[in-house]
């Protein structure tokens, strides 16, 4: 004779799909997958994931500007007469284009937030528009270095010479760290025109503005690589 | 809750495009979602960020000698950090999402840490010295190298007084 088993004092489980969801469904929106409880959850899973990438990217830029900061430290008279070559009101303007667009990111997220499709559009469009003014501007910078032979990988001149070879791998860095900078800037205009034909075609709503949100939290991240950046490669030493 | 119940919900006489309209204008709150920040901290902390920039760019034409490094990683720390507590909205997120928005941060302290802690100490002691008759490494300037064939002299012992 087996005893009886004793009550389950866990509390019963709640219902899985909330009123929300529940409508959501019938009107064939699925704003709730089906593996979670409830969008408060779905939203908290997200997020999460989206800082554990980040976490990701934080070492990933950290380690390149790590071996940075070892060479900087080693040449560091080379790498102040190379970075004096790069134009820095250029480069603060490029700044001050990518912190707006950050504005109008984290704008673009609260008009989510909000349900006001239109102006998720709005502020995407004007995101994209200034992503691109940045890398533009990027474009020119490059074209500029490599003009005046300051290209690593080409035949690299400068003067006085005996700087050169410090010169050189300053330009390694400034290319490569810019260059994966601006390819996640190239990335995250590819996320932000996917999320302006959302918004133009069905337009998000405030239950599910997640996907502006993980946008935004990106846009963001790689503007604060390019707050360290900028400091790093145009303000080596000035004075 | 029925979400037609709600003022802003579209009429029961027409038949809602799921497509075109927002289905149910619920509080976000009540799906437990994250409000959205008021406008005046959006646009407070982006004038803080452009104030910051000109900082930055007046700090490095000032002549601050070995120091301007460390105070524009200052000023950019701050920057990251507005940006991260109110546009990428860790203040007031769960204290799960606060932990990992911390945890890159932790391994890239570690990872530099240990990377300077080599490449600046190196030349400190003037001990690495290896089979050769050079130093492994250099001692820092101003440091004379100690000489390797000589040993060094015991330093002179205060003569006893004979009794």
């Amino acid at each position: 004779m087996t005893p009886t088993p004793p009550p389950d004092p866990r509390p019963s489980p709640t219902p899985v799909a909330t009123d929300e969801a529940a409508a959501a469904h019938a009107l064939g929106v699925h704003r709730l997958a089906h593996h979670f409880d409830d969008l408060a959850q779905q939203h908290r899973a997200a997020e999460l994931g989206m800082w554990a990438f980040l976490a990701t990217e934080v070492l990933f830029f950290g380690g390149a500007i790590a071996a940075y900061s070892v060479y900087r430290m080693t040449y560091f008279d080379a790498f102040a007469a190379a970075s004096n070559q790069e134009n820095w009101l250029i480069g603060a303007f490029n700044t001050a284009a990518l912190l707006t667009s950050s504005l109008t990111m984290a704008l673009a997220v609260r008009a989510a937030q909000l349900g006001n499709s239109p102006r998720v559009s709005l502020f995407l469009a004007a995101t994209i528009a200034l992503a691109l003014t940045f890398i533009g501007v990027k474009f020119y910078e490059y074209a500029h270095l490599i003009d005046h032979g300051l290209a690593p990988w080409g035949d690299f001149h400068f003067e006085p010479p005996e700087l050169a070879g410090g010169a050189r791998i300053f330009f390694s860095f400034y290319f490569a760290l810019t260059g994966i900078h601006a390819t996640h800037m190239v990335v995250g205009v590819g996320l932000m025109l996917w999320l302006l034909s959302i918004s133009l075609r069905r337009g998000f709503d405030d239950a599910f503005a997640s996907p502006v949100e993980m946008t935004g939290l990106y846009w963001h991240f790689v503007d604060i690589v390019w707050i360290f950046l900028y400091p790093l490669l145009y303000l080596v030493h000035r004075s | 809750m029925n979400p037609h119940d709600h003022p802003h919900a579209p009429p029961h006489d027409r038949p809602p495009d799921a497509r075109r309209e927002p289905l149910a204008r619920l509080d976000r709150a009540d799906l437990g979602l994250p409000h959205p920040a008021p406008l005046s901290a959006y646009l407070g902390v982006y004038a803080a960020l452009l104030i910051l920039l000109v900082v930055t760019v007046a700090a490095a034409f000032v002549h601050l000698g070995p120091i301007t490094i460390v105070v524009a990683m200052a000023i950019a720390a701050i920057k990251a950090v507005l940006v991260a507590l109110v546009f990428m909205h860790v203040h007031g997120s769960s204290p799960l999402t606060k932990l990992f928005s911390i945890a890159g941060l932790a391994w890239l302290v570690i990872l530099f840490a240990l990377t300077f802690s080599d490449y600046i100490s190196r030349g400190w002691l003037p001990i690495s010295r290896g089979w050769t008759d050079r130093p492994i490494l250099p001692p820092p300037p101003g440091v004379p190298r100690p000489p390797r064939d000589q040993p060094q002299a015991p330093p002179q012992q205060p003569q006893e007084p004979a009794p």
